[in-house]
């Protein structure tokens, strides 16, 4: 076992539109040595099981279990506080991990192609530095399990392509845990899929079981 | 590999060694956070402006200030026997680190949610970081208004420090409190969006009710037994009953603030642990 969803349901409560519930009592087993790929359109409630999964919100009903490191999602880039220097955001993330910073700092110095603008504060980044800042960091932490949300991919095609190298040399010991709208990003990474369709999540023990059940729940 | 993966301690039976040993991991955690985001609020609050943490120094000093003023405006002289430097300073100190650290939990979360999507942060531990921090500044600002005293109006350093033991008695009740009333502080924010307001109201009638600038003892028994339930106005008589040599007053009471703090500290608890379960927060992105 790795990562354990147990009958996990999400509400969101709106002053406005009142309660809404976007995941409706999930159960799905994530298994080490495997990578996994879920599809979704936009707002079937891809974003939020996988904000649940690493731990960044919590479920309203149910529970994760996991033995292994997960990763925050690839790129994401909120909890930089833009005042401070890219440098110091490194500290803050590498004290809360308890890794070495100057291990971290010289992978991301390297990876993100920032270059000196390390020791400048984040508000005078471009939005496309930001994220590689924040893609290079999770990189540089290894983590068993790193968790990509599409819509954050971030780069030009030559950092995407670095990325996914990256990802080749990683595989032996972390495996990925992507969504996407669209299948073919899911067979370039993934080996088992599953498709997330009105808040409700159905496990396949391939992409193309998956994909084919994605093509059927949309068309 | 980064190690976060640790069942939490409620998987265990209490007391067994597999149970101390997750407890003992989520405190290295625990402490491992609170000093990064000690770090961080330092650099955020004080680093990005150019007199950067002289702001903490000038704020209560202009306090200061404009009591010693009001008071020489209107004839009045300290109403204890030591310095009016000493009698205020020892009031200010007191009660701006309670005022500063409830306006500081009351945005602890709202101000955060980014770093709350990093699993292993918590909000208490930034509750606890700023309430740290704030204790830090505030004992710092109380040293160099010590010896700015010594050297500008020659007031001796003794009178500030009268019972060191029972200063730091009054210092750690006032830190408990503090740190309750942050945590309350941060849960109603929580749930009322409108706390912040409130808070701004509520703080300047507090601030003229809390003893500043009398004592308890001075005020006839009728107005001392109404100021007898602002659990702030215990705290600053008996701060100064501890530091000045030359004040005793037999009108606070120790035990009815730690009551009133308890109590916060439930509340607060309380409502950061439903949050917690129900996960219903805002979270960005």
């Amino acid at each position: 076992m790795t990562i354990e969803l147990r009958n996990i349901t999400k509400i969101y409560k709106s002053r406005r539109t009142g309660r809404k519930t976007v995941l409706h009592d999930i159960n799905a087993v994530f298994e080490r040595g495997h990578s996994y790929g879920i599809l979704g359109v936009n707002g079937a409630g891809k974003s939020t099981l996988l904000r649940i999964l690493c731990g960044a919100e919590r479920p309203t009903f149910g529970e994760v279990r996991k033995d292994v490191s997960i990763s925050w999602r690839l790129g994401f880039a909120s909890s930089f506080n833009s005042t401070l220097t890219g440098m110091e955001n490194l500290r803050f993330v590498c004290r809360i991990y308890d890794v070495d910073v100057e291990e971290v700092a010289e992978f991301v110095r390297d990876f993100a192609e920032i270059g000196k603008a390390i020791d400048e504060p984040i508000r005078n980044y471009s939005s496309g530095m930001r994220s590689r800042l924040a893609f290079g960091l999770s990189m540089a932490i290894r983590f068993q399990v790193y968790v990509i949300d599409e819509s954050l991919s971030v780069g030009d095609f030559k950092f995407q392509e670095k990325c996914k190298a990256e990802f080749e040399k990683r595989r032996e010991e972390s495996d990925i845990l992507l969504t996407s709208h669209m299948p073919n990003m899911i067979e370039q990474y993934c080996d088992r899929g599953g498709v997330v369709h009105r808040g409700r999540l159905t496990m396949f023990d391939s992409v193309e079981e998956a994909t084919d059940y994605y093509v059927q729940v949309i068309g | 590999m980064a190690d976060q993966h640790l069942p939490p301690s409620d998987h265990f039976p209490p007391f067994s060694s597999a149970w101390f040993a997750s407890l003992g991991a989520s405190l290295a955690i625990m402490y491992r956070v609170i000093h990064a985001v000690i770090i961080r609020e330092a650099r955020t609050r004080y680093g990005s402006s150019n007199i950067g943490y002289a702001w903490a120094l000038i704020d209560p000093f202009i306090e200061l200030v404009v009591l010693v003023v009001a008071f020489s405006l209107i004839g009045r002289t300290s109403p204890i026997a030591a310095p009016l430097s000493v009698f205020l300073i020892t009031g200010i100190m007191p009660f701006s680190f309670w005022r500063g650290v409830v306006t500081r939990g009351a945005n602890a979360v709202s101000a955060n949610l980014g770093l709350l999507s990093y699993p292993q942060v918590m909000p208490s531990d930034i509750i606890i970081a700023r309430v740290l921090l704030e204790a830090a500044t505030t004992i710092i600002v109380y040293i160099l208004f010590v010896f700015a005293s010594l050297l500008v109006v020659g007031t001796p350093i003794g009178f500030f420090f009268g019972n060191p033991s029972q200063m730091l008695l009054a210092m750690a009740t006032i830190f408990y409190f503090s740190t309750a009333s942050a945590f309350l502080s941060s849960g109603m924010a929580r749930v009322l969006p409108i706390w912040q307001n409130i808070w701004g109201y509520l703080s300047r009638p507090i601030w003229l009710l809390s003893g500043i600038f009398f004592t308890l003892e001075s005020l006839p028994a009728g107005a001392r037994a109404f100021m007898a339930y602002n659990p702030v106005a215990h705290l600053l008589e008996w701060f100064r009953s501890a530091s000045i040599p030359t004040f005793e007053s037999g009108a606070y009471n120790p035990l009815f603030p730690i009551s009133v703090a308890t109590v916060f500290l439930v509340i607060g608890l309380v409502i950061d642990r439903i949050l917690l379960m129900t996960g219903d927060e805002e979270i960005v992105s």
